[in-house]
């Protein structure tokens, strides 16, 4: 019974539970992970220096920080610095609590 | 084997999402949330990803929430997810929800979710003290 409940509420949503292409970790995957888990684990620094801002980093290397994601991206076209591969977060003094 | 993490208490996978109608191709930071009736894409990532709101197109589906309820645009979608061996492209309709008229609402800050038209069908080994979060 549980697995039929399962395909009623997930019913056109899943068009394949199996992946359907397998190819070797692409480096840009591995760089874009590399990059979360630094604003991840420097999130207590970087809260200190850019406090409620949203603070990203670039492919290249480059950190951009901002009161909102429209001025984040504003900075990094202001650059020429590519969204492509873009990790950010918010950095927030007091996390909101948040049930989804 | 798809290994996640976790920033502060919240678990996310990440993965590449492809839209290929919306222009979409890029990297996204997933929460799991078994709560999640389907993977959403929120605002904050789909403005950064460039996605083509204007394109949505049909009437939005009404989904509720603890806090109230938002409008979500069906699209067919592949996210790819990646492990120790490679990647792995995997087809789903992903809800995509609009970026709100106001800047400042909530909604624009939401994390895009991961949901249980995915984690449904693998084996999840969730484990915060070990710092362990895997898809099997």
């Amino acid at each position: 019974m549980a697995n039929l409940a399962i395909e009623r509420t997930t019913e056109g949503r899943t068009r394949g539970v199996e992946p359907i292409a397998v190819k070797p970790l692409s480096d840009e995957m591995r760089q874009f992970k590399k990059r979360t888990l630094f604003l991840s684990a420097r999130r207590p620094e970087l809260t200190r220096r850019y406090p409620d801002q949203w603070v990203g980093i670039a492919s290249n290397g480059t950190l951009v920080a901002a009161p909102s994601i429209e001025e984040v991206l504003d900075k990094l076209k202001d650059k020429g610095i590519s969204k492509r591969g873009f990790a950010m977060k918010l950095m927030a003094t007091q996390p909101r609590r948040m049930i989804l | 084997m798809i290994t996640g993490y976790f920033d502060g208490d919240e678990p996310f996978v990440q993965g590449r999402l492809i839209i290929e109608h919306l222009e979409v191709d890029d990297f996204v930071d997933f929460l799991v949330d078994t709560g999640a009736y389907s993977t959403v894409l929120h605002p904050m990532d789909g403005m950064r990803l460039g996605c083509r709101f204007d394109l949505l197109s049909g009437e939005p589906e009404t989904v509720y929430g603890v806090g109230g309820s938002q409008d979500c645009y069906s699209a067919e979608a592949t996210v790819v997810f990646a492990d120790d061996d490679g990647e792995y492209a995997f087809p789903l309709v992903l809800d995509i929800v609009k970026p709100a008229l106001n800047s400042e609402s909530i909604v624009n800050e939401l994390p895009s979710l991961l949901g249980r038209d995915f984690i449904n069908y693998r084996r999840l080994l969730y484990d915060r003290d070990d710092d362990l979060m895997r898809f099997y």
